[in-house]
């Protein structure tokens, strides 16, 4: 398998998906994933993104653009022209075959040898760990023995791509953690050009070499892992990615002799925005008197001391603390409004927990939530002072959500 | 009138009959000590089915079996006798009833599982509404009798001696085609093709009731099953036998399996549409010439004690079928 390597990239050029009744699921996507690349199509549910990996496969029709497998376009051809092996989220292993026969079947439909099919099956179950099972059929395995067949399904073909389509979403957490650094450390060694489907985005930033991020069809950013975090390219991707999520609120901005503030808690809060955070948000410095949706990573606050005293943000009122062992998640009430647009209820996600947004922007405040090292909690209904790592900023325009550069 | 109340009456005896002996042995059963109750009560209310099958049921089984063995059955002289043995094993007329029971086992469930079948796969790609139209039609022969059955299609093979306008639809088929015919259809004297047209009365019956269970049995095969293999690189015809079918193998079997013993009893079609005649004959209707226009009860008996011989190894399989699906859910 690894030296029989086929160039292989998988390139959406303009892609477009219309159902016959009209809607439409994916729109203008393009997207590349080069050869041996390792790329995480990540977003909310309903946001298209199985439908785009299912039109990678052939499985779903194409309504516009051009999808090219290696150098050949594969708009019209069949699944078993294109040279793609997927795994599904349920594995699809046929119930009716053993361990061996599934992950040989498609060797035998192309009339491969029968000594060849066994000596690449073997060569599967090796690195899978499936050799005491090939004679099984899939009812007799566990979760993760199935998972490891459909894994063993797609690697015995080598062919030119990998499609995985949620393939650990039907496993227990434990496991989860385990196979996702398995199926990462297999791709990494057979170099196979990658394209995998998950709507959870801690599987997104910890497996990939690039994650593109789908937004109701509509591509939103295609970055590395840190490059997404880091640096989000709107309101959407920064709400979406990192867990707990990016506190977000409505902030004015102001200019005084030269220098940038940000005015939190209605006017009742100032920080200067420094210079690190205006080389990331430049467009941040030339909006003096704008209101822009304000992003602070739960991680970006710290004890008040660790600050100086200008970044401290004074009795904050303590309504949750999580004591989560390696860290402490406290909850604190701000008088903050929330950003409540069409971008955050997407990144949300969950229409209970956007309602429960909507509510505080009337109440006119919101719940931040702040990461910090574990030490003794402070009690609940209590007043903290928490000091804000304003350098780690981010900026986005109210309005459309882009981030301000 | 009168009909209408005594039938209400029966019914309403029959039912309430049942409910007031399972409440008097409920409460008898009540009454014990609690440990005999336990162990009674299960009795009390499987006892009754019991006694209905063994009298019924069972008790007939042997008695058939028993009279197989005995000549003049009823008279003073009834003895032992193996001549009915021999009768079964050496009548011309009786082994041509068993090559025709034969070809029915052979030809009607493959028939009717095969069409059920390509319904169910064909109706399976139309839209939902005109395939429950199609699934609708198709099933509709399920509500006929079988007496019914066979002489709506008497009128499909009804003949007029050439010259005449042909009503009957397969006869006019022919003839259209063919040209004009000497004799009805079901009185060629050609052989056992006789047989293969009363057979499609069957298979026009069946094969509804085979469509709706592998229909059922299809719409459960999951589709990654089948997407996957046809990223594996099947083609659809692939799919359907490699994929598909080995998903609704036991479906199919029970299928086939109930039809074949249905078929075993075969009767009613052969008496209405030829009475046995024309190279058409079977078991069944042997068995009822013997008994009610013969009287001879011992051959009587051993023709039933053949067929129910042949039903056996049928009834093995579906029962050991059916523990199979039990024992998996």
């Amino acid at each position: 398998m690894e030296g029989e390597h086929n160039m292989a990239k998988v390139v959406m050029d303009d892609i477009q998906k219309v159902y016959p009744d009209g809607t439409q699921a994916i729109f203008d996507l393009s997207l590349a994933i080069e050869d041996g690349e390792f790329v995480i199509l990540v977003g909310p549910s309903g946001c298209g993104k199985s439908t785009a990996l299912r039109m990678v496969a052939g499985l779903e029709e194409i309504s516009g653009g051009k999808m090219y497998i290696g150098d050949k376009v594969v708009n019209d051809l069949s699944p078993k022209e294109r040279d793609i092996a997927m795994v599904f989220q349920s594995y699809a292993l046929y119930p009716h075959m053993s361990v061996a026969d599934n992950m040989g079947f498609a060797l035998k439909l192309a009339k491969v040898d029968k000594d060849e099919i066994d000596r690449r099956v073997k060569e599967a179950s090796d690195i899978l760990g499936l050799n005491e099972y090939l004679h099984r059929k899939p009812k007799a395995l566990s979760g993760g023995q199935r998972q490891r067949v459909a894994m063993g399904r797609a690697i015995v073909r080598s062919p030119m791509a990998f499609l995985m389509d949620e393939p650990l979403s039907n496993l227990d957490a434990k496991l989860r953690v385990q196979m996702r650094a398995e199926i990462a450390a297999l791709q990494n060694r057979l170099g196979v050009t990658t394209l995998y489907v998950t709507h959870d985005q801690v599987e997104a930033m910890t497996m990939g070499d690039r994650v593109a991020v789908l937004r109701a069809g509509r591509l939103q950013q295609a970055d590395s892992p840190q490059t997404l975090y880091d640096r989000p390219d709107n309101l959407f991707v920064a709400g979406f990615i990192g867990s707990p999520s990016m506190n977000i609120a409505v902030g004015k901005l102001s200019k005084e002799e030269g220098k940038v503030y940000v005015e939190l808690d209605r006017g009742e809060v100032k920080l200067e925005v420094p210079e690190a955070a205006l080389d990331r948000y430049p467009k941040a410095a030339e909006m003096n008197g704008a209101e822009v949706a304000l992003g602070i990573r739960p991680e970006h606050f710290g004890p008040p001391d660790s600050v100086p005293p200008g970044q401290v943000w004074r009795n904050r009122k303590v309504e949750l603390v999580e004591m989560l062992g390696s860290e402490m998640l406290v909850h604190y009430h701000t008088a903050s409004p929330p950003v409540v647009t069409e971008d955050m209820r997407a990144a949300i996600d969950d229409d209970e927990a956007f309602e429960a947004l909507q509510e505080q922007a009337r109440t006119g405040g919101q719940t931040f939530t702040s990461r910090f090292e574990p030490g003794k909690p402070p009690a609940v209904d209590s007043q903290i002072d928490v000091g804000v790592k304003t350098e780690y900023m981010h900026f986005f325009d109210a309005e459309n959500g882009l981030a301000l550069r | 009138m009168g009909n209408l109340v005594s039938g209400v009456v029966a019914i309403a005896l029959g039912v309430g009959g049942a409910l007031l002996l399972f409440y008097v042995l409920n409460a008898l059963a009540e009454r014990m000590p609690k440990e005999w109750e336990e162990r009674f009560k299960p009795y009390a209310f499987i006892g009754p089915s019991l006694a209905v099958v063994g009298i019924f049921l069972l008790y007939p089984a042997i008695q058939t079996f028993w009279f197989s063995f005995q000549t003049r059955i009823g008279t003073p002289n009834q003895e032992f006798t193996l001549a009915n043995y021999e009768f079964l094993f050496t009548d011309p007329g009786i082994r041509d009833s068993l090559i025709n029971n034969l070809l029915w086992i052979i030809f009607v469930p493959a028939g009717a599982v095969a069409l059920g079948l390509l319904v169910a796969v064909l109706a399976d790609r139309l839209l939902p509404r005109w395939e429950k139209i199609t699934k609708s039609i198709i099933f509709m022969p399920m509500a006929i009798s079988f007496v019914g059955a066979s002489t709506i299609w008497l009128f499909m093979y009804a003949w007029r001696p050439p010259g005449s306008e042909q009503f009957g639809l397969i006869t006019a088929i022919i003839t259209g085609i063919a040209g004009p015919m000497d004799e009805p259809l079901i009185q060629i004297s050609t052989g056992r093709l006789n047989s293969f047209a009363l057979m499609a009365v069957m298979v026009w019956l069946q094969t509804g009731f085979a469509m709706v269970l592998l229909s059922a049995a299809i719409k459960n095969v999951p589709t990654d099953t089948i997407e996957a293999a046809r990223i594996d690189g099947a083609t659809e015809i692939q799919i359907f036998w490699r994929v598909t079918v080995p998903q609704i193998r036991s479906t199919i079997v029970v299928v086939t399996t109930t039809i074949l013993i249905l078929v075993l009893k075969v009767f009613d079609i052969p008496r209405v549409m030829t009475s046995g005649n024309f190279n058409t004959n079977v078991i069944a209707n042997i068995y009822y010439d013997l008994a009610f226009t013969f009287g001879d009860r011992g051959r009587a008996s051993v023709v039933v004690v053949a067929l129910i011989v042949m039903t056996l190894p049928f009834m093995y399989i579906n029962i050991k079928r059916f523990r199979e699906q039990e024992a998996m859910r």
